[in-house]
Order: C-alpha cells, then structure tokens, then sequence
C-alpha cells in the first residue's frame, strides 16, 4: 500500500481545484454590501434555504453582482449592443427610451468615417514600414465606449429626450435580462435619469442561478419576456400575424421557453475539436429526437441547430437552422391535412453550441395557427435531401459532405465569410496584399484554412451572426458597427487582455505586439509589451468594400454569408 | 454542374469569337487596304504602343484594390483577350517578318518572351490550382521551408529513437543514405511538374526491400518514416507547382515594363529618322 501511495506520488502533484467564483464581478463587493442589498427586494423576500450550499444567495450576490453609480445623462446600456448583465434599480431612476431613437453620434457611435479619394490614394506611400504600428489618431474612435471613463454622457440630457418617448423604472426594476439571457443585442437604450442612481449589475451567470433557484423571480422574468418580446416575436411570425390582443396573451402563456447548449460554447466546442470529437454529435444537447411524438413546433430565437436523421449506423446532417427557423411544422401542417399520418418527428434536432427556442404546444398551434397559410407553405419548407458523393450531381442540394464539414467547424455562424475556390486559386496572395496595403500594411487574416473538396473556409473574421468573441470584452471595443453590423475593433480602447481571441472559436482574432513608427515595441512600465487583438474589419473603411474580393483577379474569393447553405451552393455552382 | 459548365463555355467561345473576328479583320485590312496607305506602320505602332499601355495597366490595376475601377476578374479577362490581340497587331506591324536593326530586335524578342509566358501563364493559373486541390497537403508557400524543417525533425527523431529505444544501425544506415538529404531540399522538381510519380515508386522499393530486413516493430518504424516520405513528396509537388504559379510572372512583368521603355525609344527613333512623318 505504501509502495502504490510512493507511485501515485511520483504521477500526481496536488494543486487547488479550480472552483467557479476565481474572481468577482466587482472586487469591492462586501460582506457590509451584500448584508445591504438582501434588505431591498427581490432578496428580501428570497429562501436562502432554496439555494444549494454550493451556490448559496449571499455567494452569489457576492461574486456575482456589482453596485454601480450613475449620473444623471449617463448611457448604462445602449440599443444593439451585446451585453451578458442584467440590472435591478436600487435608488433613483432610469429611462428606456422607445422612440425615436436617439442620434447614434450622440450614443458614442457614428458612422464608419470612410476615406477620401486623396486618403484612399495615400495608402499606396503612407502605410508605415513597421508591422503594427499603433498609431492611436489612425482608426474610427468614435464607435465605442468614451475611453477615458469607459462611459458615455448625454450632454444637457432633458433637452436630447425630450422628443423622444421614454419609458421611467424605479426602484426595484429589472432591464436587460432578455438580452443577457438569450445573448440578443439591446433592444433600447437606458439613461440615468436621476443623480446618483444606483443599480445593481448581474452577470448573466449570476442571474441564471438565481433565476433557478427563486422561482419568483423566474416568473417575473418569464412575465417580462411574454409580455414584451415573446409577443413581438410571435406577431412577426405569418403563422401567428392574424392574432389579436387577446389571442396573443393566451399564445403567450401557453408558450415555452427552452435553451439548450453552453451560454459562452466556443470554450467547450474547442475542446471538442481539440480531440477530434467536434464532428461527432453525441456531444450536442438533443431537443427533438427523430421518432418521437411531435407534440409542438419549436421555433428557434437565437443560437443554431443540428437537424439530422438516421442513416446506416450513424446520423447524416441534413441542415442546420438559425434564428427565424420553425422546426416540426412539416409534420403538423402534414398531420392537419391526413388525420391518419403519424405525428412523429422524422429528424432530429440538436443544439449546436447554444441555442434559444420557443416551443408552441399543438393544442396552442391548432388554436392559434394561420391554417391556410400554414397548407401553403406545406412542401416549400422540406429539407433538401444532400446527396451523397458529389454536389455537382445536383444543381439543388449541398453535399452530405459539405453540411457536415459546414456543422463540425461551426461554419454556420458567420454572415461574411470568406470562402475560396481552391480550383481557381493560383496561391498568388493577391488578396493578403490588398489586406495589407488598406490596413496600414498589415493583413488581418490568414489564407488558410479548413478545406473540403475545393473549397477553403480562410482563417478570416465572419462577422458572425453570433459573436461570442464580444463576450467577455471588458472595455466594449470591440463591438459591432451601428450601420453594417462588422463586428470590429477599436485599437485605441483594446487593452490586448485576449478574451476576444481565446473566445473566438474560429481562431481570427490575432494578438499583436504593438510598436511605435520606429519599430519599437511598445511595453507597459513592468516592461511587459502592449498587445492588442487585431482581426478583419470588412474594409470598413473603404468605400470599395472588401479589398480581399477586390483584388482577386481569378475570381476565386468570395465573402458569403453562410448562415444559410444556399449562397454558399450558388456560389460553388457560379458561372 | 452541367449549367456551370456550359455557362463557362459559352463565356469563353463568347471572348474568343470576338478575339478571333478583330484579330481577322485586322488581317484584312492589312492584306487588302494596307498596300495603299503605305504609313500604315505609323498606325500600327500607335495603336500597339495603346494596346501595351493598357496591359501594363493591369499590374497597377491589382494594386489598387480600394478604387472603385471594376473587379480584378473582369481586368484580367480583358488583359487576356486585349494580349491575345497585341500578337496580331504585332505581327501586322512588323509585317510578318523578324525586324532588322539591334534595337528592333530586342524589342521583338522581348515582346515575344512576354507574349508567350503570358500564355504559358494564363495555362499554369487555369491548370495548377486544380492540381494542387487534388493532391492535397495544401501548405502556404512561405510555410514551406518550415513544414519541410518539421517533417525533418520528425523523421530523425523517429530514426533516432530506435523501435525498441535503440537506433537499429541498418535503418539509421538506410535513412543517411537514401533520405537524408531528401528531407533538407526541394527535391524532383521537374518531375512533380509532369506529374510522374517515378521518386514515390522508388522511394517505395526501397522500403519496401527494408521491410525484409526488418523486425515487427522496426516495421511499424518504416511504415511511420513510409508516411513521413510521403507527406515530403506532397510537400515538393506543393513547392514545385507553387514555384510554377509565381516565377512566370517574374518573366512577365520586368519585360514589360522593359517593353514599354524600349518602345518609347523606338518611337523617338523612328520619328527623328522617319523625316516627314505625320
């Protein structure tokens, strides 16, 4: 026994488990703070004994939560951005502004500034020699957060809203939990509308946990979501445009909310991938399996699904379905029109990565459906059947191949690929060039990249539908852009921490050493060099758009949305 | 696929119809209306002089992609049926007959050796790309010296580590001698351009002969080097068509600006010689 306890020594070196709470939201939360807000409401009235002892409430409000001060004008969340807290006023009060929206300038967002015809000229002789020079006047500040506070004011703030239509939360309101829980951007913006106001900053982990033990809380949440986006979701929707108030009410009520997968997935998707195992589903959570009852339609929000069905030994992907996608109507629409076909669900669904639906039991759906719309759409909404071998044998439907390569590299999240016809690439690096010479000589991707067949999918930004790499950013720069939707960077606010890199799950975002004209490094005062995260901007700033596409004299580049498969089979199927 | 192929086609029997109608009527017109306008070579030359202009602009075209000035695709397409037609004209121009004088000469030499690895390079770009998608291994052509040091490394680390901890002497033997220098450089450059396969074929007698010799594990040992050999081989095919893609173009482009500048001088010597030239 002792002779095993000597080996197990020599092969084991003890170390402290890594535990959840490493670091607090806000380092100086307190005991005194903590004992403070379990006075106000919705604590007060909370069972700590519902909480687990490994997440208890006072733990939780403890790492999980921030009091933070505003002032009277000053900006606390703004519409479409992403955001991953939610918050609860304390003292004072704030304004949701409905409409009209407020100037984006006014926001400390602007227009992308696009270069004159003499600046556009200019890259040919003023790009600098040096890689990475940071030069903090030569890129758009003015699309994020203020650098010096981290916040934004509205100066003579009555005076900015009094055209607009407000909405006025008091103490013990709750915003932006929608957003923080379904990782959809803002859907307005919030101003400190009185001195001092205080409010009480949840992340969204922190959030979850009490949501899950606090069922209160969770109604009141769920009551908010119903009443405010589920209904704005389900009117959108043709099957459910008809409605009338009150219908909508019912609808709501009978509807589920459902989320499925990892909030931050990149992590556990490169994980996966690591080991060879990101191809396999066995991994992703199953939402629908193929051969059980269909007993509703399940409508994707936010995130992505793997729909997929049995074949040989294994599971063939036949699609993969985002936001705006119904999954099981086929079936119902189906059983609607011959009461004697079964009900059950020919594919399987899965979450890939993470995924938020709203499930519409049938009982709702026969209720509540348009039916004749409904026997319209049947057989326009089928899924493509891929073929097997080769894509050219059909002019309609992608490869088995492609949809699994596209599903395994979680392709389907971005919007501007850039995808490369390996058979029309003569490798000559054109498009690298024209990258460097509109990016200060520096090129922001790499021409490389997962290959099937003759298609690349480069090491390029994808400007993804999304994008988990501004989760986490602690500073806002990067950030998508208020008029195309880029996601970019802004190097002046970057402070080179890496969580934008180590989250992207696509390896785009590069660290660089930054250095002066000179070529210096530049290094902070322990010496340590300064680095920022650099990626590709879409040539935002060029009225040509993608120099990339531009200078490709073979046709062979293209930057696709991939979020559906068919620009992408139009593409490969070009000229 | 059968749409994108035919769309292809027709796109091509489009340019080359339209190439081969000017390039017909220009010998027309020198066969039946030039022998009456006997300045016809001033015209010729002029419009040869525009034509070399433009084609040169194609180069400065590709480095400017942030102007608004039509896409590189449509540029080259153009580049390529406007050079198919500087041949004509400059066969006409020179009237079908290799120039006298020394300046002249080279400009003939010049313009041909631009004009035939223009051909020999819009080949290359239309048939090497689809080879190198074929064989695989695609590797960036800087990161080639590196793939190649790591395939090295790799190599005698397997070498040197032996199949049972101790290098056996008749494999250490075999690699000094048949692949040590195979793995250091580019190797059989010519032959991956014609697409033989006759250094895979000896590569693999030669192991397979080893394998006699060989005990189980030093099997597995050349079976792993086997693999290592091979992926070296797609790397040179990588280098040597990726090679192919580039060095034309370093014929193409330094002549033509040449060109350029030797057809200025021969326009000022014809001119100051030329007495009443219009």
């Amino acid at each position: 026994m002792a002779k095993s306890d000597t080996n197990l020594s020599t092969l084991v070196r003890q170390a402290e488990r890594p535990h959840r709470w490493e670091q607090q939201l806000d380092a100086n939360m307190t005991e005194e703070i903590v004992d403070m807000l379990l006075g106000y409401e919705p604590f007060a009235s909370m069972d700590p004994s519902r909480f687990p002892s490994g997440t208890p409430l006072r733990e939780i409000l403890r790492f999980d939560t921030a009091v933070r001060t505003f002032d009277t004008g000053e900006i606390v969340i703004r519409k479409d951005d992403y955001g991953t807290s939610a918050y609860l006023v304390l003292d004072g009060e704030v304004d949701v502004v409905i409409r009209p929206e407020i100037d984006p300038r006014l926001l400390g967002r602007a227009p992308s500034v696009k270069k004159g015809f003499i600046a556009r000229f200019a890259q040919l002789w003023n790009n600098n020699r040096e890689p990475e020079v940071w030069n903090k006047k030569s890129r758009r500040s003015n699309d994020s957060y203020n650098t010096e506070s981290g916040s934004v004011y509205l100066q003579d703030y009555p005076r900015v809203v009094s055209g607009s239509q407000t909405a006025t939360l008091g103490a013990g309101s709750m915003f932006g939990e929608i957003s923080a829980l379904s990782r959809m951007p803002r859907t307005a913006t919030v101003v400190a509308s009185s001195p001092n106001t205080r409010l009480l900053e949840f992340s969204w982990e922190g959030l979850r946990d009490i949501m899950k033990y606090d069922p209160a809380l969770k109604a009141r949440i769920d009551k908010i979501y119903r009443e405010n986006s589920l209904k704005s979701f389900l009117s959108n929707h043709p099957l459910f445009s008809h409605l009338d108030e009150h219908s909508y009410r019912e609808l709501c009520d009978a509807a589920q909310l459902e989320t499925f997968g990892d909030y931050n997935w990149s992590g556990a998707y490169k994980r996966l991938a690591k080991d060879g195992n990101a191809s396999t589903s066995a991994h992703e959570p199953i939402i629908v399996k193929e051969g059980d009852y269909l007993n509703g339609i399940h409508m994707i929000r936010a995130g992505f699904c793997r729909v997929s069905h049995k074949y040989g030994g294994g599971e063939r992907t036949l699609n993969y379905i985002g936001a705006g996608s119904v999954f099981g109507f086929e079936e119902i629409a189906q059983h609607w029109k011959n009461t004697e076909q079964s009900l059950q669900s020919t594919h399987t669904l899965r979450s890939l990565g993470y995924a938020h639906l709203i499930f519409i039991p049938t009982a709702a759906l026969e209720k509540f459906a348009n039916r004749k719309w409904a026997e319209q759409q049947l057989g326009k909404v089928s899924l493509p059947e891929p073929t097997i071998a080769d894509s050219d044998e059909t002019d309609e439907a992608p490869s088995a191949g492609l949809m699994e390569f596209m599903a395994e590299h979680r392709f389907l999240n971005g919007t501007k690929s850039m995808v490369i016809d390996m058979d029309r690439c003569t490798r000559c690096d054109d498009c690298v060039r024209a990258c460097a010479s509109t990016h200060d000589g520096n090129p922001r991707f790499l021409r490389h990249g997962p290959i099937i067949d003759n298609l690349m999918i480069a090491n390029a930004c994808m400007h993804c539908i999304d994008p988990v790499c501004m989760i986490g950013c602690p500073t806002g720069a990067i950030h998508r852009t208020s008029f195309g939707g880029e996601v970019v960077i802004n190097p002046d606010t970057c402070i080179g921490c890496g969580a934008c890199a180590a989250n992207c799950p696509y390896d785009s975002i590069r660290m660089v050493e930054v250095r002066s004209k000179k070529g210096q490094f530049l290094v902070d005062e322990d010496f340590q060099p300064i680095l920022k995260a650099t990626k590709c901007d879409f040539c935002v700033e060029q009225t040509s758009g993608p120099a990339c596409v531009n200078a490709c004299p073979h046709d062979a580049l293209s930057r696709t949305n991939l979020t559906r498969i068919t620009p992408l089979t139009q593409w490969l199927k070009r000229k | 696929m059968a749409k994108k192929k035919i769309e292809i086609v027709r796109r091509r029997i489009v340019g080359l119809l339209l190439t081969t109608l000017l390039v017909v009527a220009l010998f027309v017109a020198y066969a039946n209306t030039f022998p009456h306008y006997p300045r016809h070579p001033y015209l010729t030359g002029w419009l040869l002089f525009g034509v070399m202009l433009f084609l040169t602009f194609f180069n400065l075209r590709k480095k400017i992609p942030f102007l608004r000035f039509g896409s590189s695709t449509f540029w080259l397409q153009l580049h390529v049926y406007v050079g198919l037609i500087s041949g004509a004209i400059f066969l006409v121009h020179s009237g079908f007959s290799w120039p006298h004088g020394w300046l002249n000469q080279i400009i003939a030499t010049c313009f041909t050796i631009v004009f035939v690895t223009g051909i020999i390079g819009l080949w290359i770009s239309r048939e090497f790309p689809k080879r190198l998608t074929v064989a695989g291994f695609e590797t960036p052509f800087e990161r080639i010296p590196h793939v190649r040091n790591h395939l090295r490394k790799e190599a005698e680390a397997l070498i040197l580590t032996g199949a049972d901890g101790q290098t056996s002497p008749v494999i250490a033997d075999f690699y000094t001698k048949k692949l040590g220098l195979f793995f250091t450089r580019h190797e059989n450059f010519l032959s991956h351009l014609q697409r033989s396969r006759t250094a895979q074929a000896s590569h693999q007698s030669q192991f397979d002969e080893m394998m006699r010799y060989a005990k189980k594990n030093e099997q597995d040992l050349l079976n792993k080097l086997a693999d290592l050999v091979e992926q070296k081989h797609l790397l040179d095919y990588q280098y040597a068509l990726q090679v192919s893609l580039r060095v034309w173009l370093f014929a193409h482009i330094p002549l033509s600006y040449s060109l350029l500048i030797l057809s200025v001088m021969h326009i000022i010597v014809v001119y100051s010689f030329s007495g009443s030239a219009p």
